[in-house]
């Protein structure tokens, strides 16, 4: 294969890019728009990022949200990474295969049941227990983090079964006890994989509709669930503008997690050849 | 080898059965302080385990390991004194050359301070000739800059045993035979009791002291290289290690200066040396290793010890050449000639030929 791109190729490549970004760049172009009608344009202006600044709802629900977002992401990666290391690292126990397999089950579970159960589960507690008292907070974050820790668990776990087995027995070998192993060897090598995890987790706790709106409670209302009923009330050119800061945070992020990864491969890349 | 009599390694009937297979079957042996001994075996013979039995990841099922005369047998992999060089290195990805080294030595009890460790650490990547690549990831060194530095890694702790887990698995040929002798020569400067496990009896006889060979868990022979290729005591060690002729014969004459036997391939009896430890009719095995026959064109004048049969195939290896014999009972001699000669290409396809060899040359075996 020629390192040159075909010009069919290229027709392609431009009608796939075109076809994924074209709807979030007229999203952002659109934010910039003066007309209070989202699908007219009616000048160039910034005014709705001033009142988005102004939207105390809107803005009292991204922290919501990104606080939630930041917790359950952190507690998922701690749980996911406890469950990687018991499915890979130990031995046969009974209910293992068991184990596996129910971790893993809500990625497939539709969020309809897993939202239902949950709420099922929080008003059974609240009546026998008394905890959780009320559906607020909490609650989204203990929904957030069952579903979030399948996802770690996934992607940790295959992290843990690809690396060296024997990379933690030179460890223990040369005089380093079980947990010293752990924190010196298994977790700077098993880091990328939780940091991704961290994020797909944060990713989809920040995105959740359907699960947050089964288990919120009045005055914990999250950003999704702000926006998609501010949308069936209307579209305001807010939510454009909201958008577009959301992709510009998005944007970033990926670029420096790049960028970061680039930097380390481009130190490893000057090998030398040959035996000395 | 020391003045002490107490072995550096011992190991007392040890047994390992993994869910009622068992890998490892009552395996004694003593090792002395010094010496380089290879576990020599197929793959599943129960060397690896053994060996992970050393180190601590596997425990015994029965017997014990003494080292310097302390059973070791439930001391946890990390308070052994013994470190290993594992096939694939496992060097830590995540650290530089001397921060590999210095791993061990930061787990210790009374840990040196941080300039004497830098020191030691030097120390041991001058040994092995690293010291230009402190600072250097394992993933920028070669696969022969790695294997040292994984041997510095292992040695830095001063283990009482240094265990070798296939140590050239990873290299090419070429460098594996480089690399065997110099990692030998330090291993021998640094004076540390070694033991290896490979499959390759090349490698086993040319970086150990002494082989045991390992068949099915158990073992079949222990000894020097030489005394193992030259007196193998059964079928398995003489075909396991090197090229060998092994004929099925029947005792018919015992003598007080040599034993006649009788063979259905050969068209004369064999001759070996007095001593066989088998009655009149007895069935033995006798092995003849390829570079002790001599092919002649001629009758030879000797009336045992030879046979006749036309050449099948020669496989020409530069420095010798090694002819396959087909005899007319339908089995197939082998016989290495040297090629003295560049022009002598007397022998060849389809010629007839006698192979003879003297008394001293086979070796009896009993089972």
């Amino acid at each position: 294969m020629g390192h040159k791109v075909s010009s069919l190729g290229k027709t392609y490549l431009t009608l796939g890019f075109i076809f994924l970004y074209l709807p979030i760049f007229i999203l952002i172009i659109f934010s910039f728009n003066e007309s209070k009608l989202v699908t007219v344009w009616g000048g160039f202006s910034t005014k709705w990022y001033g009142e988005l600044l102004n939207d105390k709802q809107m803005l009292g629900a991204a922290w919501m949200s990104f606080k939630i977002a930041f917790l359950a992401a952190s507690i998922a990666v701690v749980l996911g990474a406890l469950a990687s290391i018991v499915m890979v690292r130990t031995g046969q126990f009974k209910g293992k295969a068991a184990f596996a397999s129910m971790i893993t089950a809500p990625l497939v579970m539709p969020e309809v049941i897993t939202g239902l159960s949950l709420l099922l589960l929080f008003v059974a507690m609240a009546q026998t227990i008394g905890w959780p008292a009320g559906r607020g907070m909490l609650t989204i974050l203990i929904a957030h983090v069952t579903f979030c820790t399948a996802f770690v668990t996934v992607v940790v776990s295959s992290r843990l079964r690809e690396m060296d087995v024997s990379l933690e027995e030179a460890a223990r070998d040369l005089g380093a006890p079980p947990w010293k192993v752990f924190f010196l060897v298994t977790l700077p090598i098993i880091a990328p994989a939780l940091i991704s995890g961290w994020l797909l987790a944060f990713t989809l706790s920040l995105d959740d509709l359907v699960i947050a709106s089964f288990v919120s409670g009045p005055g914990s209302t999250t950003l999704p669930m702000v926006v998609y009923s501010s949308v069936r009330l209307g579209l305001s050119p807010k939510i454009n503008a909201l958008a577009t800061i959301i992709v510009l945070l998005a944007t970033t992020g990926v670029l420096t997690a790049w960028w970061l990864a680039r930097r380390v491969e481009s130190k490893s890349i000057k090998r030398p050849t040959g035996d000395s | 080898m020391t003045g002490s009599n107490q072995p550096m390694l011992e190991i007392r009937q040890v047994s390992k059965s993994f869910g009622g297979l068992s890998a490892v079957k009552e395996v004694s042996l003593s090792i002395d302080k010094g010496e380089i001994f290879a576990l020599l075996g197929g793959s599943g013979c129960g060397k690896t385990t053994l060996l992970r039995m050393l180190a601590g990841f596997e425990s015994p099922s029965k017997g014990a390991i003494f080292i310097d005369g302390e059973d070791i047998s439930k001391v946890p992999a990390h308070k052994r004194p013994v470190n290993m060089m594992f096939q694939s290195y496992a060097l830590f990805p995540h650290m530089s050359v001397a921060q590999n080294v210095a791993f061990g030595l930061k787990q210790e009890k009374n840990k040196l301070s941080k300039p004497q460790i830098a020191k030691k650490v030097l120390e041991l990547l001058t040994l092995v000739r690293m010291q230009d690549f402190a600072q250097r990831k394992p993933d920028q060194l070669s696969g022969g800059q790695r294997q040292r530095v994984a041997l510095a890694r292992s040695l830095a702790k001063k283990p009482k045993v240094l265990l070798l887990d296939e140590p050239m698995g990873a290299l090419d040929k070429k460098l594996r035979s480089q690399m065997q002798l110099e990692v030998v020569d330090i291993i021998e400067s640094v004076g540390v009791t070694c033991v290896m496990v490979t499959h390759d009896q090349e490698e086993a006889m040319t970086m150990a002291n002494r082989i045991s060979v390992m068949h099915e868990g158990e073992i079949m022979q222990v000894g020097t290289p030489s005394e193992i290729y030259e007196f193998p005591n059964s079928r398995h060690t003489a075909e396991f290690i090197g090229s060998v002729n092994i004929f099925d014969a029947t005792v018919t004459q015992l003598e007080a200066d040599y034993t006649r036997l009788s063979c259905v391939d050969l068209n004369a009896p064999i001759q070996v040396e007095a001593g066989v430890n088998a009655p009149l009719g007895a069935s033995l095995g006798i092995a003849v290793r390829p570079e002790k026959i001599t092919m002649t064109q001629k009758k030879p004048e000797q009336s045992d010890n030879w046979l006749m049969g036309l050449v099948e195939d020669i496989a020409y290896l530069g420095g010798h050449s090694v002819y396959y014999v087909k005899l007319e009972s339908g089995k197939r001699v082998m016989a290495i000639g040297t090629n003295n000669d560049r022009h002598e290409q007397k022998v060849t396809w389809q010629d007839r030929v006698y192979l003879h060899w003297s008394i001293t040359s086979s070796v009896v075996l009993y089972q």
